[in-house]
């Protein structure tokens, strides 16, 4: 056991101590406290909407920002709500995303803090015109988040961020949550800015970004736009955005109706994957080959007839199958009408023969609605749910 | 400082006697009780018992030592009691005393007297006798004020050395349980004892130990404390580095584990050393609960540790500088209680913390009654007060609050803790979690480099010992500690080996049933 510093010491702190304590103290009052801001001087903004702004070249920005006092009033804060709007869209037109923020601050006393930005939605105008001002700016800026979910409205964009809320207090929180709350239906697809970013970067997908529109002040997803070199090339029905989701294998559950000889049934998505693989056919063209693996279950059965028939329960599969090919091609022929790549095709082909892919990638535009797609849908429906025969019973029993 | 004492004046009896008296002048207490004793009457000898008052047991001074000398002369012999002119006779025949020494030198005396015993002086010898007849008032063993337990015993130390040393001795009924005893203070002559086991301890520790002690150079001890400031290793360090309880099982076993125990007259407080970081998450109750629960309890410790550390700090870096990173909601929640308070959250969390510090200071000092009042004016008026009147937020309420409650769990780190809070809070408030990080490490570089008597304050984390981890964050069974800690570096590593109990259906039966024969055999 060594004890080297077994001697007591006496007398003051040591020199070094003195040295070093001194040091720490002054280099602490160098940094000044720099990068601090104190929370009651931010202005907490959770969502953006861009618009074209009334000058020429110019846009429009509105920043969404919260009024913590009326956020925190049901939190048992001590000040009480006024019972007014939870929320203050401030507007400024300026050339660019940044002028316009800082245009905002000429009006206001906070600063606007982008961290906590839930949405940026741009106008389909704007999206028409090219996207590459807003996004570079929210992408490149340090406070700004990768996860904003994107929208693109029919209309005026700052509209949208006017919504009249019901269950939540702001609107944007809404829009955020109504996003997140979409995986029930798989028939929009969900964006964010990081998703829009690989894909447009990655080269040969057309990026897509979900439509809003308002209805009688109401906001309601309403299909998806189609993206080419930054600019909104078109649109995506419900049906479309469906077969995009089963051929990017983004189907996680939904329900589909299906008209059978009896009435309607409905079935729901319980669990889905699919795969897509470039093959090269004998004369050396590559086709997609696409498999769509589907478990199902009797969601409900507003006939009388027992579906737990295995004769009914092929005929139920069919009918699945048929809807589940119908969108795929739907979507396909959207496309090809587009001649836009939203499903990835050249991105899968590069990976598997990258030496075809330098020959293609150059005139892709017009390669891209040649390309074939092979379908191939497996159906398993696996339960009928918690009956086995239909409420009313009768049929053919 | 040395004492300047008078010389004895041999064989003369008065002039000696009043030398004593000279010393103790305008010194109240002390009894100087002449008589004389013998059968023969031009024999008879002239004796005086010189005593403190207070400090010595009046029965063992009337009953065994006048009484003995002035009536019962008839228990001698009758050619000895013609003639009592011998010390060792009266020592050794009369004197029912346990303790009894022949001092030869008025210094002696001084000592003996001062210390609580009976000093019989006779006529015509250059010796006195020393007749230990310590007494006086003293406070009864009771239940321990600052540690208490559920299952373990229930005693705790008093302000007198020998009643302590002796509740040690009573756990650890060992020969080689050595107390050695030394004086410290020029004028206190404060009785400092030093135990140990012989054969677990290392004795470079023992003698470093008693090095230190004598290296004390002092007029006064008047508690453990005052040992603690001037041995330990590193007087600038915030942490504590030497060990102390109040608890007599707490330090057996620390003796046990091939520690050294410092017990001081005059204070209910044993120490031990040396001390390692990890001590300050033990408590006894560890090894008497079952070691899932002492286990769930360490790791408690810990993160109460954590907690009262960085909380506040934590507060002000995630408020001010990385509002990013809290949560949407948490965010609207905060902001909205930051909404028109005066104050930059790091001066609001300052207000906040030097208020609870007044608090626990003055809750310590006060007496009982008033105590209560305190917490009443404290919770009410300080916390709900001030979050109403817009002075402070309610989170920080909240983090201060659990920060003070998290200090509670760990108590020998408390004023540790309390300190390094606010220089995290600092740091925190003017680089944000950068500055958490710099002081985290500065913590680090400081707690590695920290020795007690030898052994790495960090150990067994640093320098690793892998087979010590049993009695850090895990309390492991006591059947699987099969070793001491090397921290210490203990002679005797190994404790008894021991199995796990094992399930006796599980075992064959005959082996219990020859178990039993065996216990039948032992009874007597």
């Amino acid at each position: 056991m060594t004890r080297n510093n077994s001697t007591i010491r006496k007398g003051a702190l040591p020199r070094s101590i003195t040295v070093f304590g001194i040091c720490v103290l002054l280099a602490s009052f160098l940094t000044g406290c720099w990068s601090q801001r104190e929370l009651s001087k931010l202005a907490i903004v959770v969502g953006t909407a861009l618009d074209i702004g009334d000058q020429p070249d110019t846009l429009k920005l509105t920043a969404q920002v919260v009024k913590a006092a009326e956020m925190g009033a049901s939190a048992g804060s001590q000040k009480s709500s006024s019972g007014g709007k939870a929320y203050v869209n401030m507007s400024y037109t300026d050339r660019s995303v940044l002028s316009a923020v800082r245009g905002i601050s000429h009006m206001q006393n906070r600063r606007l803090y982008f961290s906590h930005n839930k949405v940026l939605v741009i106008s389909s105008e704007l999206a028409k015109l090219g996207m590459g001002k807003g996004l570079d700016t929210f992408t490149r800026d340090y406070e700004s988040r990768m996860n904003i979910q994107l929208l693109i409205s029919k209309g005026k964009a700052f509209k949208i961020l006017e919504e009249d809320v019901d269950l939540e207090k702001v609107p944007s929180l809404h829009l955020f949550g109504m996003m997140e709350n979409q995986k029930l239906n798989s028939e929009t697809a969900v964006v964010t800015l990081r998703d829009y970013n690989i894909a447009t970067l990655s080269g040969s997908p057309a990026p897509v970004v979900p439509i809003v529109e308002m209805k009688k002040d109401k906001v309601k997803l309403y299909g998806t736009a189609v993206f080419k070199k930054g600019k909104m090339i078109g649109e995506l029905d419900k049906s479309q955005t469906r077969g995009l989701l089963w051929v990017t294998d983004r189907t996680r559950g939904g329900a589909l109706t299906v008209d059978t000889e009896w009435g309607q049934v409905a079935l729901e998505y319980l669990h889905s994957n699919s795969s897509l693989k470039p093959v090269r056919t004998k004369d050396g063209a590559i086709r997609m080959e696409l498999t769509v693996n589907e478990e199902g279950a009797i969601q409900s059965n507003e006939t009388t007839e027992d579906l737990s028939r295995l004769e009914n329960v092929e005929k139920l599969k069919e009918l699945m199958k048929e809807a589940i090919r119908s969108d795929i091609e739907n979507a396909l022929s959207q496309a090809r009408s587009l001649s836009a790549d939203v499903f990835g095709f050249g991105e899968i082909i590069r990976r598997e023969y990258p030496k075809e892919w330098e020959k293609m990638k150059n005139n892709w535009d017009t390669l891209f609605p040649q390309i074939e797609l092979d379908i191939r849908v497996n159906v398993k429906l696996s339960s009928t749910g918690g009956l086995v025969r239909p409420v009313i019973p009768g049929g053919a029993q | 400082m040395k004492r300047r004492y008078y010389s004895f004046f041999p064989q003369n009896y008065k002039k000696n006697l009043a030398a004593l008296r000279a010393t103790f002048e305008d010194s109240s207490d002390l009894v100087i009780r002449e008589f004389s004793f013998g059968t023969n009457k031009d024999k008879e000898v002239k004796a005086a018992l010189i005593f403190l008052d207070g400090l010595t047991n009046p029965t063992i001074i009337n009953d065994s030592i006048i009484k003995p000398l002035m009536h019962d002369n008839h228990l001698l012999y009758e050619e000895e009691a013609s003639d009592l002119s011998d010390l060792d006779l009266i020592r050794n025949r009369l004197l029912s005393v346990g303790v009894v020494k022949t001092i030869y030198t008025p210094n002696e005396v001084i000592e003996a007297c001062l210390s609580g015993n009976a000093i019989l002086m006779t006529d015509g010898f250059c010796q006195a006798l020393d007749i230990g007849a310590k007494g006086g008032e003293k406070r009864a063993v009771s239940e321990p004020v600052s540690e208490t337990s559920v299952r373990g015993p229930r005693e705790g130390f008093t302000e007198n050395l020998r009643t302590n040393t002796a509740m040690i001795r009573r756990k650890i009924k060992d020969p080689s349980l050595k107390i050695r005893s030394a004086v410290i203070g020029a004028r206190t002559h404060t009785q400092v004892n030093l135990l140990y086991i012989d054969g677990i301890v290392d004795p470079d520790l023992v003698d470093e130990v008693e090095r230190r002690l004598k290296k004390i150079d002092t007029d006064a001890i008047l508690a453990t404390g005052y040992v603690e400031q001037y041995i330990e290793d590193n007087p600038y360090t915030p942490f504590p580095v030497i060990w102390c309880s109040e608890k007599p099982d707490a330090v057996a076993g620390k003796l046990l584990e091939g520690r050294v125990a410092v017990a001081v007259d005059g204070t209910p407080f044993v120490m031990t050393m040396p001390m390692l970081f990890i001590e300050n998450f033990q408590t006894a109750e560890d090894y008497i609960s079952r070691s899932h629960y002492a286990t769930s309890m360490r790791i408690l410790r810990l993160i109460a540790f954590t907690i009262s550390l960085f909380a506040p700090a934590l507060y002000i870096a995630f408020t001010t500088f990385h509002q990013e990173l809290i949560p949407t909601t948490l965010l609207f929640t905060t902001a909205a209680s930051s909404e028109g308070i005066p104050f930059p959250a790091p001066v609001e969390m300052g207000i906040m913390m030097l208020i609870f510090e007044i608090l626990r200071e003055a809750g310590v000092r006060m007496p009982r009654p008033i105590g209560q009042t305190i917490s009443i004016v404290g919770a009410l008026v300080m916390g709900e007060a001030a979050v109403q009147a817009g002075i402070v937020g309610a989170p920080v309420v909240i983090v201060v609050a659990i920060t003070a409650v998290s200090s509670f769990a760990i108590p020998f780190l408390m004023d540790a803790v309390s300190i390094i809070r606010w220089f995290l809070l600092i740091l925190a408030s003017t680089m944000g979690n950068l500055g958490i990080t710099v002081g985290v490490f500065i913590l680090l570089v400081h707690l590695s480099s920290l020795r007690s008597f030898g052994a790495h304050y960090l150990a067994p984390l640093a320098p690793f010992q892998r087979r010590d981890l049993k009695d850090t964050a895990v309390r492991a069974p006591l059947w699987a500690m099969h070793t001491r800690p090397r921290a210490t570096n203990p002679q005797d590593l190994k404790r008894l080996r021991s199995n796990p109990p094992r399930n006796p259906s599980s075992s064959e039966k005959a082996t219990g049933v020859r178990n039993h024969d065996k216990e039948q055999q032992y009874d007597p």
